[in-house]
């Protein structure tokens, strides 16, 4: 394939500036912010022009030299792009100048206007040199090539007059160029295609021109041998140019795809982007929107978060009464449960009063009645005793008026009449005075019982006084049976005086009324303090030597009117020891006696402290 | 020294007491004239006489306690009523079966009552009775 074509070669130069005009193009009809592409562009670009001027040393120099003045980035991104490509077949260096003096050894200078260097001295420091002069947003004409951004991409203008004074010369394409508009870069690009066809066909019928030559050489090998050498060395140049045309062409095509890659690329970047402002737009507006809205519910949170603070102090001060009332109310809740803790006490207690005071009522009620029966019982009892007393009394009295009227006329009768009688009508007389004053004698034992006890106010008794009064009462008795009354010291009690006396009474004369004829009666008397049931008690001893009474007898004889003799035996009444029962048990006391028969009978008989 | 005591009023209800005591003070000798009534209201009316002089004003009078509508006790309310010139220089004396010391309590307690006598009367009681109240008087 390494064939040289030389007739093609300024044809294929052209096709290559084409391409690589069209990135740019693209770039430049685009609306893209991307500095990154812009960048690139800025790149091609310079080498683009370097690709379209004539070197008149071109041939003798090895590398393609190009300079950049100031710290530009521009240096960074043809250094990039000097890695990928060349210039004239040549390999590319890129130095950076820090100022116009130094500039030096190298064919193309690249100058930014923001670098501030002024364009006329540096045009006069590099004239001579062998440099074209690039240059970015400088003043119209000022330059040799000067790009302008304009928009996205760049546009250029040429001064020829500045290109021709440094020996320069250019493609036709650098100047038609110059003033560039989409519609011509597509025209051109369709031209390209076109013109490419054509080449094509061209090169084919070269092809066959030189299949043609070939043979005409071999025809004229023998002939021409100088010219051998001639066609050798133009092969050569062929050749290496048809690689670079075939170089070229690959080039070319990967542009090409390149250039379809990347505005396949922009257009959906910009749909995108456009996409992207109108959400952002949107966005923006509800950003706007919301942010209106922030700010309205950041004031109502301001507002709502100034209540909300009145209200927290609101609800402390509430808090803090109510932490208040709780205490109040907990107090007051103590102070309530001791209150009714006390008024259940005070129900209880009260309930309990009620039941006590209740229950007193019932049994002073039923005591009240009972005392009342019992006052009516006592009153009963009371009037029933002294109609009882009344009637014995009465009745005795009654009894005894018309005895003592028969007694009194058989006096009469035995005193005036006496002898007028016979010896049985004076026995009968004297029967019947007996009898009617046995009878006077009983019912005056009967109303003497039934007054008996009757005495309640009881005084102090000597009872040794009451014994000698006794003694001297019953002398002439006690002088007759040549009886003994022997008395120890007796006490003083309390009692009624006359009922005691009779009391003694009745005991001595018992005794020594009851003893055997033979036998001179002998009275002891005696008294000692005895303790029964927690009382204290005298009791009182009178002892005889007389006719002692069975066992049998010893509960009845202190019966009324009960005798265990005949009166012709021992004569009284037979209510002597009735009185005496009647006498102790109304002072409080008991009488029981110990007797044996034939040797005495001693009486016991108590009374009270 | 006989008849010392000209008129003697017996009060009491039962016939056969004034009967026997009648009998007893004509046997002393010392009553003269002896007057004997069945009840209070009768006895009322002989001193009411005998104050008007139609009749003997007695000197002692004999009184039974227990007697029927008018007892012994009322009359003495009765007597005291009487006029005191009257009746000061007449002796009035009980003379009763009872021998209940209430009942002598009771009379000792009035003034006009002069002495309290058991039945049966007997001389002795006569006796002694003249001996307590007039003897005395004579001896002045």
């Amino acid at each position: 394939m390494k064939k040289t074509f030389p007739s093609n070669y300024k044809f294929l130069i052209l096709c290559l500036w084409i391409a690589f005009t069209c990135i740019p193009r693209i770039g430049q009809s685009q609306n893209t912010s991307n500095e990154q592409v812009k960048r690139l562009q800025r790149a091609i670009f310079i080498f683009n022009f370097a690709e379209q001027v004539t070197w008149q040393n071109q041939n003798n120099i090895t590398d393609f030299k190009i300079g950049v003045l100031g710290q530009d980035r521009t240096f960074i991104d043809l250094k990039s792009l000097s890695q990928k490509r060349k210039i004239k077949n040549k390999q590319v260096t890129i130095v950076c100048f820090n100022s116009v003096k130094d500039v030096a050894n190298v064919q193309l200078l690249y100058v930014n206007q923001a670098q501030n260097f002024d364009i006329d001295y540096i045009l006069n420091k590099i004239s001579g040199k062998n440099i074209l002069l690039v240059s970015e947003d400088y003043s119209y004409k000022s330059s040799m090539i000067n790009m302008v951004n304009v928009g996205d991409t760049f546009e250029y203008e040429t001064n020829e007059k500045n290109i021709y004074r440094e020996n320069f010369t250019t493609a036709n394409s650098l100047q038609s160029h110059a003033v560039s508009s989409s519609e011509k870069w597509k025209k051109l690009y369709k031209t390209t295609e076109a013109s490419l066809e054509e080449s094509k066909k061209i090169e084919a019928e070269k092809q066959a021109e030189i299949d043609e030559k070939e043979k005409e050489l071999d025809r004229k090998t023998k002939a021409l041998l100088y010219k051998d050498e001639t066609i050798t060395t133009q092969k050569d140049s062929i050749n290496s140019i048809s690689n670079i045309a075939k170089k070229r062409e690959k080039w070319i095509q990967l542009l090409s795809s390149e250039s379809d890659l990347q505005q396949q690329k922009l257009e959906s970047k910009i749909a995108l982007e456009r996409e992207l402002e109108e959400t952002i737009l949107s966005q923006l507006a509800i950003v706007k929107a919301q942010e209106k809205n922030i700010r309205d519910s950041e004031l109502r949170l301001k507002q709502q978060t100034d209540s909300i603070t009145k209200q927290n102090a609101t609800i402390k001060n509430n808090a803090k009464a109510l932490e208040a009332k709780n205490e109040k109310i907990s107090m007051q809740n103590k102070i309530n449960y001791l209150l009714i803790g006390l008024f259940t006490l005070s129900l209880i207690g009260a309930y309990l009063l009620y039941r006590n005071i209740n229950n007193k009522k019932k049994i002073a009620q039923t005591l009240k009645e009972k005392n009342a029966a019992i006052t009516k019982q006592s009153f009963e009892l009371e009037a029933k005793n002294n109609e009882l007393e009344q009637f014995a009394y009465i009745a005795s009295h009654d009894l005894k008026e018309p005895l003592i009227t028969i007694s009194s006329l058989i006096d009469i009768l035995v005193e005036d009449y006496g002898t007028k009688f016979d010896e049985d009508g004076r026995m009968s007389l004297n029967f019947v005075k007996d009898s009617s004053d046995r009878m006077k004698r009983l019912i005056d034992a009967i109303l003497a019982y039934s007054r008996l006890g009757k005495t309640k106010e009881y005084g102090t008794v000597n009872c040794n006084t009451v014994i000698d009064t006794l003694k001297d009462d019953l002398q002439n008795v006690i002088t007759r049976t040549n009886s003994k009354v022997q008395v120890t010291n007796l006490p003083t009690i309390k009692g009624a005086e006359l009922e005691i006396r009779l009391l003694f009474q009745n005991l001595i004369s018992n005794g020594i009324k009851f003893t055997k004829p033979d036998i001179d009666p002998l009275i002891e008397v005696d008294a000692k303090k005895v303790n029964i049931k927690d009382i204290e008690y005298w009791q009182f001893t009178v002892r005889d030597n007389g006719i002692g009474i069975p066992k049998k007898h010893q509960e009845r004889i202190f019966s009324i009117f009960q005798r265990l003799h005949s009166r012709e035996e021992y004569e009284g009444t037979g209510i002597g020891l009735a009185h005496c029962k009647k006498i102790v048990e109304s002072h409080g006391g008991k009488i029981w006696l110990d007797s044996e028969e034939h040797i005495g009978t001693t009486f016991f008989f108590t009374i009270p402290v | 020294m006989k008849n010392k005591i000209e008129c003697v009023l017996l009060i009491d209800d039962d016939k056969v007491t004034n009967f026997y005591n009648k009998k007893v003070l004509t046997k002393h000798e010392e009553f003269k004239e002896i007057i004997a009534v069945t009840s209070g209201e009768n006895a009322l009316k002989h001193l009411t006489e005998a104050s008007k002089g139609l009749c003997l004003k007695p000197n002692l009078i004999f009184l039974d306690i227990n007697m029927p509508a008018m007892n012994g006790w009322e009359f003495i309310l009765e007597y005291n009523k009487l006029d005191k010139k009257f009746t000061k220089d007449i002796k009035l004396v009980m003379l009763t079966t009872s021998n209940n010391p209430d009942d002598y309590k009771r009379s000792k307690e009035i003034e006009t009552v002069n002495d309290f006598i058991n039945k049966p009367l007997s001389i002795d009681l006569l006796s002694n009775l003249i001996e307590n109240h007039y003897e005395k008087k004579i001896t002045y």
